[in-house]
């Protein structure tokens, strides 16, 4: 187990250090994805724009909150939102998608998982270029608390090195799980505070502390949008990270040498 | 001086799909169920040789036989499930021509990532791309993605990335073929001069007249076992007796 466990690091450090290969493989996917638009990657931009607008305003009748405070919280949280929910979803393929690499060549694995992350990180840029406009119009001036935003924002980003660590290799052998997590995903979206605020909905509020997204959404939202720096969330945030990195380095030693047979 | 060195090597694996019946084609590595309705292929069963004094092994085999196992096994893209393998040396492996290719990408874009993948940085992969394009005679071809490549012409762009990077072994299964008449002496003569200089060779082919002039040694696989190994020519005459 001690010697997996090694192995299992070694891997990570050495993906790590091919920093340029990982970027321009994810710089690939991207381009990929939009070979032979117009707009290429600024499509991203666009149609967080249009999708953002759309919420403000369905979402924005029926809250009570005054619109500008509101706009600027779904902006935020939908960001962080679609950053955490691409980290959980393309977890489940991280491996899957990179068969014929690691058929082909001898790479660390941990460099398919950064791909994937570094991937996630380009659209959640293109996207944020949106939220800081809305802040700015809105008169969400970021203040110093808003450092901590990005503390956040850098925690996230390690949750998920942990998520397509985890799921990449779980998925990779039980493919149900993949179709397990997408629809998870999608009914969470509804379950998460993010186009409806935790006083509209009643004693259903009580039921959130269950909800790990909320806290992760929380520390990154409270500081841009309330300018409050939201300890309780932070705390149980960095618990479930550590928690996440035990369990996923744990499953990525054990099961390192059955990957290339998992395809 | 690299070298490879197999002691007792096995290898089997599961197969997770819905599969049925036991009976596997004559030489080939065999089927077997355990606890229950597992299945497994035991694609390589005690294969032991030892690569510092002969630079070029050959392997033959009949289909299925673990050729191409043992060759990604070697190349570290396979770990096995009993015994070592232990190289001494860069490997460069070309097992299958789709694989290692991203084929949206340009011929070009290719050969950057390849060099990365071999150890290259950035810049340095970008200032070898003229250098790998001409050996691989692809002309403005090496601008366009790769799917819109012949199989000839992604092989010989793979054969230039392969053995561009100076790889201290090169590991070559029987695709090599896939080339023209003009592009397989090219070729072999790259393969010479890599082997010559102190580097090594693996080779797997069905071409028993490449076996015998490209290789020292041959190894020949039955079932995942090694038949009979030594000196090419008598392995090679041993296995034409054999299959007549």
């Amino acid at each position: 187990m001690a010697g997996r466990f090694k192995i299992a690091i070694r891997d990570i450090r050495q993906g790590l250090s091919k920093f340029e290969l990982w970027t321009s493989l994810a710089q690939d996917d991207l381009r990929q994805r939009y070979r032979r638009t117009i707009f290429g990657l600024v499509w991203l931009t666009l149609s967080y724009l249009i999708f953002i607008v759309a919420k403000i305003f369905i979402f924005g009748a029926i809250n009570p909150a005054p619109l500008p405070w509101f706009a600027a919280y779904v902006t935020v949280g939908f960001l962080v939102w679609q950053m955490v929910s691409a980290f959980v979803v393309d977890g489940c393929t991280s491996l899957i998608n990179s068969e014929t690499w690691v058929k082909g060549v001898k790479l660390p694995y941990s460099t398919y998982f950064f791909e994937s992350v570094a991937r996630d990180i380009v659209i959640f840029a293109y996207s944020a270029v949106v939220a800081v406009a809305v802040l700015l119009f809105t008169g969400h001036f970021p203040g110093l608390v808003a450092l901590s935003s990005l503390a956040g924002i850098l925690l996230i980003i390690l949750n998920g090195v942990f998520l397509q660590m985890l799921l990449g290799v779980i998925c990779l052998r039980y493919r149900d799980i993949a179709q397990i997590v997408q629809t998870g995903m999608r009914v969470l979206f509804f379950l998460t505070p993010l186009v409806w605020t935790p006083d509209q909905v009643g004693p259903l509020a009580d039921f959130l502390i269950w909800n790990p997204f909320t806290y992760y959404i929380d520390i990154v939202r409270a500081p841009l949008v309330d300018f409050e720096l939201p300890l309780m969330s932070w705390l149980i945030s960095i618990c479930l990270t550590l928690l996440l990195a035990v369990l996923s380095v744990s499953v990525f030693s054990v099961f390192r040498n059955r990957i290339p047979y998992w395809f | 001086m690299p070298s490879i060195k197999a002691q007792n090597v096995s290898l089997r694996f599961r197969v997770y799909d819905n599969a049925d019946g036991m009976i596997s084609p004559k030489g080939a590595g065999q089927i077997s169920t355990t606890q229950g309705a597992k299945r497994w292929v035991n694609a390589l069963k005690g294969v032991s040789f030892d690569l510092s004094d002969g630079k070029r092994l050959g392997l033959i085999g009949r289909n299925g036989s673990g050729k191409s196992t043992l060759l990604k096994a070697i190349a570290g893209l396979l770990p096995v499930t009993s015994g070592h393998i232990d190289v001494d040396g860069e490997i460069s492996a070309l097992i299958d021509i789709a694989h290692g290719m991203r084929i949206e990408a340009t011929g070009e874009r290719n050969i950057i990532l390849r060099g990365m993948i071999a150890g290259l940085s950035k810049a340095d992969a970008k200032a070898r791309v003229l250098e790998i394009a001409a050996f691989a005679e692809l002309e403005d071809y090496i601008r366009m993605p790769v799917r819109t490549y012949s199989s000839g012409m992604a092989m010989r762009l793979n054969f230039a990335i392969a053995t561009a990077f100076e790889p201290d072994i090169l590991i070559v299964d029987e695709w090599l073929g896939a080339g023209d008449r003009i592009f397989q002496q090219k070729a072999q003569k790259r393969m010479h001069s890599l082997v010559d200089r102190s580097g090594a060779l693996v080779l797997a082919s069905h071409d028993l007249a490449l076996i015998e002039h490209q290789t020292d040694e041959a190894l020949w696989l039955d079932a995942g076992r090694v038949e009979a190994a030594g000196a090419s020519g008598d392995v090679v005459s041993q296995y034409m007796k054999a299959t007549r």
